[in-house]
């Protein structure tokens, strides 16, 4: 019982301090609050969206794991050795989520610049844009 | 630019492709206008229904060659599918007596499991040279055995040794003209079947090259871009590409599929983007004409969902109607899944190939 009371101050406390202070003086803090908080989220693996990125993402979520660009894959048919084994998911996962880039980044390499694979996709999801943003993330 | 023909027809996949190859062996003037590859390329391997024989002679003649089959394939997810015919990689995987063959790397195939479900004789699993540490893509896979078959041949020769007939994963090449299955059988001396396949899948790529093959061997012209329709006073004149050009016919065949390649748009009411044909589903009397997920979605899963039942509906001679029976374009043939009342759990390969090829020949008369 004290330990729910005790929560419900601690919570109470901090929002009167969130609406009592810190949101009227966010003006003054010059981006601070936005930069703590894609740092916090960076560190996740997730990175905000410019605009150009932003208005083409609903394009990237009509991936339906056909598989058809893999097997249009130029560069998944000549080196085995450095193929990924669901190679389809390059575009299934970053379809429906731009988190973990840099695990992927490295072998979207092919996929921003081959139009073999977008060529073939039946719902138009523009592979190379996308592996091209979800490269750019990364660094 | 502005192009002539006899028949145009919108989508290469089974339907589309019968239907050009009708038309043009007819003697008419022939082009294919198409987008990506749609459900065709998805195919697994299992041809339901019958085909029209110079459909199989269009195909035989690329090296497509479909074998009539009178026993369950094995697919991949345990079941034992039944069909009429299958392309000869896949015709040779008898059951009965088959030893499954794995291939290490490669998942979505665990010989001993499948072997179990398919009530084969016995398993086994062999390593290939160069396997990468991340494991076998299936299309990575079937490249490489395409390249060094000699490897291959010499993994899988102590696994065949005992047996007349082996069942491998659908992994078989990338090319349609079924060579390297023929070479691969005459070099270990017994009867190799593939399983069926899943997304991605091999054999449905194997069909869609064998398809545009048999188009090119016909002479038919294949346009890669997705057109639009122009129209007036209930006959579809031409046809408007992203690039400007125009493509005039004195008859169409719409076989553009259902949603896998955007033949049918549902992103809200039902739409058909190439002629604007009307599109609507009647379900437990009620018709729709929006695509209503709540409704039309069966709960059961495996249950046939009306949601797969929306499409164009048409008359005797497959051109399109309105709700009231009226013949909204009278040079406009439809095939195939764009149809109403078609979906894949009731219409297969079979009936998607008769029922282009019919809209071919109409086509033609009109």
């Amino acid at each position: 019982m004290m330990g729910r009371l005790g929560a419900w101050t601690n919570l109470g406390w901090h929002f009167a301090l969130h609406v009592l202070t810190r949101m009227p003086l966010r003006p003054l803090r010059r981006g601070a609050d936005l930069q703590r908080f894609n740092d916090a989220a960076a560190a996740e693996g997730y990175h905000p969206l410019g605009p150009p990125a932003r208005a083409a993402f609903p394009r990237y979520m009509n991936c339906v794991h056909c598989g058809l660009c893999a097997i249009a894959c130029e560069s998944l048919q000549a080196a085995p050795a450095s193929a990924w084994s669901e190679a389809w998911t390059f575009v299934g996962g970053a379809s429906r989520s731009l988190d973990r880039t840099r695990l992927v980044a490295a072998d979207l390499s092919p996929c921003a610049h081959e139009p073999a694979a977008e060529a073939v996709c039946p719902t138009e999801i523009p592979i190379r844009q996308m592996a091209a943003t979800i490269r750019g993330l990364a660094k | 630019m502005r192009i002539e023909f006899d028949v145009a027809v919108l989508g290469a996949g089974i339907a589309g492709s019968a239907a050009a190859l009708a038309a043009a062996h007819s003697g008419a003037r022939v082009a294919v206008i198409t987008g990506p590859p749609g459900a065709t390329a998805m195919f697994s391997g299992a041809w339901r229904g019958g085909c029209p024989d110079a459909l199989r002679a269009a195909l035989a003649g690329t090296g497509y060659v479909l074998r009539a089959v009178d026993a369950p394939l094995p697919h991949p997810c345990g079941q034992r599918i039944h069909c009429a015919a299958a392309a000869a990689s896949h015709a040779g995987a008898r059951l009965a007596e088959a030893h499954v063959v794995g291939i290490a790397g490669l998942t979505g195939f665990h010989a001993g499991s499948l072997a179990r479900q398919w009530r084969a004789h016995s398993h086994a699993t062999v390593q290939l040279e160069q396997t990468p540490a991340a494991g076998w893509a299936p299309v990575s896979l079937a490249a490489f055995i395409e390249r060094a078959s000699h490897s291959v041949v010499t993994a899988l020769a102590a696994a065949a040794a005992d047996f007349s007939t082996i069942i491998l994963p659908a992994v078989l090449g990338v090319r349609h003209d079924g060579a390297l299955h023929a070479e691969l059988q005459t070099a270990l001396g017994c009867t190799i079947g593939e399983a069926l396949g899943t997304p991605p899948s091999l054999p449905g790529w194997r069909l869609h090259n064998a398809l545009r093959a048999a188009l090119a061997a016909a002479q038919v012209q294949v346009i890669e871009a997705r057109a639009g329709g122009c129209s007036a006073n209930g006959r579809a004149h031409e046809l408007e590409l992203p690039n400007g050009d125009v493509v005039r016919a004195r008859s169409f065949v719409l076989a553009t599929g259902k949603y896998a390649a955007g033949g049918i748009d549902a992103n809200g009411a039902f739409r058909e983007p190439a002629f604007g044909c009307p599109v609507w589903v009647d379900h437990l009397g009620e018709t729709f004409d929006v695509a209503d997920s709540l409704m039309l979605t069966d709960p059961a899963r495996t249950e046939d969902q009306p949601l797969l039942r929306a499409g164009v509906h048409v008359d005797a001679r497959q051109r399109p109607v309105n709700r009231g029976g009226d013949v909204v374009y009278q040079n406009v043939f439809v095939a195939g899944s764009i149809r109403a009342g078609w979906s894949a759990a009731t219409h297969g390969s079979g009936a998607a190939a008769q029922d282009g090829w019919n809209a071919g020949l109409e086509a033609v008369r009109a």
